[in-house]
């Protein structure tokens, strides 16, 4: 019995396991079946999710690179793609929460490519993130887009479907294939590229209209479309393309490898390629360093400006160069300058300050876009950097122009401040403060035109005047300014005051003249200099007489009833003599109230003395402050040649009110007793550089009337003795830096590269 | 005492058998009393979605309703009829229509406009889709880029479709 008992049990236990086997497979079965129900009731809308997303996007990535290859501003294809984007997957969730369906949208972070060196092009580590991104002016240029999504639909007991979007166009220009072949009869340009889209896959499916090439034509100075002559499909997403010139032919040898490339594939993204991302230089001065090695040049600092045909110039005078690459035609937010600090060996290179300025196409005005940085590199333009050689026996600096590949480089930031408080603005260099009288009204103020400001003081600088009036009570002169008021154009590092008219004001006579003299002036503020830049053209329409012989180009007043006895004016005045070895020393009249009149004296005046004996700067200055006109050598040619030479001067002299201190530069120094004709068609150009410095002292005090006339003064009138001076300290620092103005000296490009 | 112990494993195997079956019986009982229902109704989500998808494909609802310079197409309505028409088996009634979305810049809201201005069916009224046994309603949300002004546009296709029994 025991053993049916015991078979009984066994077989209950087998019956037992496997009804509890069906009822797991049984369980399984209905849960399987239940989701397969809630799954093909959502795979519909999954399928549309799926594949207009990919849709959207892609139409978003196309649209965005065609706006910004338009633009070249980022922030309205950026923000058109978040607000068509936001509208879709607005109308998304609309649609999907009716069916009780969430969706979330994230956007990833995805890596790209990581950094690498392609021809001596830097590529950094490539990402798609806040939806969108551009890598473009590169050898290796891509736009791309992602997104993500994840879908749950609880009411129908679906969860967990996402997918993650990405679409992107990546082109890279083989740069070694580019040269000269032959088909048939033909010399064509071939370039190769290799088109590829997301995850690799090749692009083939292109075509001539899909790609456009600029290259650079030395002849004219632009940047010109070649001729896309055939597109070969090589497979595998390479292209080679022939081009040729307009006018036929393969592109110039000299300039082949320079290269502009826009793709556009089928599904309208598009990238801009180039086959260069930097030029190299290696700039020396010529200035100061060979002169005074040792000597602590701090102020020794330039500024540049780049044209598009890769021309540098330096008070718009080309530097010599062996040889020019062009600057391509990215937005201009991704133009960069570098530069070493310490000389050409230093290893580490610093970003410099910079920008681009828009000018007519002969350079010869800048225009209301003057700063905007919201369009390419184009003619006319100007790429303004300030490089230092301002240490210590560097005379070497190697300098980098870069465009960045990343879209969203942000503009330069403004470093120069402006304010206005009328009738002055002031620019500020964050050196000094330059106050110009900007407002309409006021262009007669010819002692206000400029004033520099910088430590606690200033100093008025006198522009361009003409001929003397004649009052009851003595002379106005100059009677006549060029007239106009400024406009005051501020860039993020240098700031252009500009004026050009026929327009020629007379003070005395409160009236304006028109068509005598035509003039264009420029002054230019760069940042963080001590020093700004004035040029102005003169032409005279007709042939006009002067009443009295006098025409100042541009000079220095000092002094005003505010600080008259205080140690804040200035008391030398030092002028370089024609041999430029050479500079003399005096000081200005000290300001009796008692007896006004022994203030005025001419120190330097031809009619009196050896004031035609100057040289390329004047200074004045006392024994911690000052401030120097330097000229070049166009503006003293002018000035030492005939018809001028017998009349200019430096004209040094005190002022009867508050002793004010005046140095000017003149062409035709006065003469009460003559009148002086300048014949129609006269051209005059003038220069000058006004700088600010620590001033220095004077010693070894000597009698000459001849160098420094003293206005009897020291007869009688010991407190108020005025002498020549032996030695100054205040003259040895313009005496360094005069040539950094000069043509002569200018800085020379010693190679070129990229 | 040999006998109770038997029945003791009979009554546990037909306990046993009894919860097999409970669960199996349960199984048929998840689905709903006509056991067409939910195939239909898959079937009809399937061919819904597959339609909309082939007609949406390569841009195709754009060469329907508009013309090269992005005008919208006189009668365009009939074609896509015709076209739903000749994709779908001849006992499906479809009716679709189709909306414009846009965003009011003010409230971020999605605004729909209808644009056809007939309606786009294979039925004289929907009064017939009550008629019938089993419907099923379809949202289609179809974007596409107005070549003219280069705006992204997002239309909204509702598509109602039923089967038609006894024919």
């Amino acid at each position: 019995m025991s053993r049916r008992r015991g078979q009984v049990i066994i077989y209950a236990a087998l019956i037992m396991a496997l009804l509890l086997l069906s009822v797991a497979s049984i369980i399984y079965l209905s849960l399987t079946t239940y989701r397969k129900v809630r799954r093909e009731y959502v795979e519909g809308i999954i399928n549309n999710i799926d594949v207009e997303f990919e849709k959207v996007l892609r139409l978003i990535l196309a649209d965005a690179t065609q706006l910004y290859n338009e633009t070249a501003v980022i922030d309205q294809p950026r923000a058109y793609a978040h607000e068509k984007f936001s509208f879709w997957v607005k109308a998304l969730i609309a649609q999907l929460s009716q069916l009780g369906v969430n969706a979330n949208i994230t956007l990833p972070n995805i890596e790209l490519q990581p950094n690498k060196t392609v021809y001596n092009q830097s590529l950094e580590a490539r990402y798609v993130n806040n939806l969108l991104k551009m890598y473009w002016y590169s050898i290796q240029s891509l736009s791309a887009i992602a997104a993500r999504i994840d879908v749950d639909a609880p009411q129908l007991g679906f969860y967990g479907w996402s997918k993650t979007i990405l679409i992107l166009l990546n082109v890279s220009i083989d740069l070694d294939s580019i040269t000269q072949v032959r088909r048939g009869s033909d010399l064509y340009t071939a370039v190769n590229v290799y088109v590829n889209k997301e995850y690799g896959l090749p692009v083939e499916n292109l075509y001539n209209e899909s790609f456009r090439v600029k290259y650079f034509d030395t002849s004219v100075g632009r940047w010109l479309d070649a001729e896309i002559s055939a597109v070969e499909n090589n497979g595998g997403g390479n292209y080679t393309l022939l081009l040729s010139k307009q006018a036929g032919g393969p592109l110039p040898s000299e300039t082949e490898k320079i290269l502009m490339l826009w793709v556009e594939d089928r599904r309208g993204i598009v990238v801009e390629l180039y086959t260069y991302d930097h030029i190299d230089y290696v700039v020396r001065e010529d200035a100061i360093s060979q002169y005074y090695p040792d000597y602590p040049k701090t102020k020794q600092v330039y500024v540049f400006e780049v044209l598009m045909n890769g021309t540098w110039l330096w008070l718009n005078r080309p530097l010599p160069s062996p040889g020019t690459y062009p600057i391509p035609i990215p937005p201009v937010k991704q133009l960069r300058v570098y530069s070493t600090i310490h000389g050409v060996d230093d290893p580490n290179m610093v970003e410099l300050p910079s920008q681009v300025e828009e000018w007519t196409p002969d350079y010869k005005r800048p225009t209301l876009r003057f700063a905007d940085w919201r369009k390419r590199f184009g003619p006319g333009d100007k790429l303004v950097f300030i490089v230092p050689f301002n240490e210590t026996g560097v005379r070497r600096q190697k300098i980098r122009i870069k465009w960045f590949h990343d879209a969203d480089t942000p503009p330069p930031t403004y470093k120069i401040q402006i304010s206005l408080e009328p009738p002055f603005a002031y620019i500020d260099n964050g050196v000094y403060k330059l106050q110009l009288v900007a407002n309409p009204g006021y262009s007669d103020w010819i002692d206000w035109s400029i004033s520099l400001h910088a430590n606690d003081y200033h100093v008025e600088y006198t522009l361009y005047g003409y001929d003397v009036y004649e009052m009851r009570s003595g002379y106005w002169f100059p009677m006549k300014l060029p007239g106009g008021d400024w406009q005051v154009l501020v860039g993020p590092i240098r700031a252009i005051a500009y004026r050009e008219n026929n327009i020629v004001v007379v003070p005395p006579l409160d009236q304006s003249i028109e068509g005598e003299l035509y003039h264009r002036e420029l002054i230019i503020v760069p940042y963080g200099v001590d020093y700004f830049l004035y040029f102005g053209y003169f032409y005279w329409n007709k042939t006009t007489t002067l009443d009295y012989r006098y025409l100042t180009l541009f000079g220095q007043i000092s002094g005003t009833p505010d600080d008259v006895h205080t140690s804040k004016r200035m008391k030398y005045a030092s002028i370089q003599l024609s041999d430029p070895n050479e500079f003399i020393t005096g000081n200005f009249t000290t300001y009796n109230p008692r007896r006004p009149w022994l203030s005025n004296v001419m120190h330097r005046w031809r009619a009196i003395n050896d004031a035609g004996n100057f040289g390329y700067w004047a200074a004045q200055y006392n024994n911690y402050n000052g401030q120097i006109m330097f000229t070049n050598e166009e503006t003293y040619t002018l000035l030492t040649t005939n018809p001028y030479s017998s009349y200019s001067e430096v004209w040094a002299w005190s002022t009867y009110d508050y002793a004010r201190r005046v140095l000017s530069y003149d062409l035709l120094t006065w003469d009460g007793s003559r009148n002086y004709k300048i014949n129609a068609g006269t051209e005059m150009k003038v220069f000058f550089a006004g700088m600010i410095y620590n001033g220095g002292y004077v010693s070894q005090p000597y009698e000459d009337d001849y160098v420094w006339n003293d206005g009897s003064l020291d007869n009688g009138y010991p407190l108020y003795y005025v002498y020549p001076f032996r030695q100054s300290t205040g003259g040895e620092l313009p005496q360094v830096y005069y040539r950094m103005f000069l043509e002569s000296y200018i800085p020379v490009i010693e190679s070129i590269s990229y | 005492m040999r006998r109770r112990g038997v029945s003791r494993i009979l009554e546990a195997v037909f306990a046993a058998m009894l919860i097999i079956e409970a669960a199996y019986i349960s199984y048929f009982l998840m689905v709903p009393p006509n056991p067409s229902t939910p195939r239909e109704s898959e079937g009809l989500y399937r061919l819904g979605y597959s339609l909309l998808t082939s007609i949406s494909r390569n841009n195709g609802l754009d060469r329907l309703i508009f013309d090269e310079q992005w005008n919208v197409r006189p009668n365009w309505e009939n074609d896509l009829k015709v076209t739903v028409t000749s994709l779908l088996p001849s006992n499906i009634l479809f009716n679709i229509t189709v909306y414009n979305a846009t965003m009011d810049p003010s409230s971020g809201f999605i605004k729909l406009v209808k644009i056809n201005r007939v309606p786009i069916s294979n039925v004289e009224s929907s009064d017939a889709f009550l008629k019938i046994g089993e419907t099923t309603q379809i949202t289609y949300i179809y974007a596409t880029r107005n070549p003219n002004n280069g705006k992204l546009q997002i239309y909204y296709i509702y598509l109602v479709l039923g089967v038609l029994r006894g024919v």
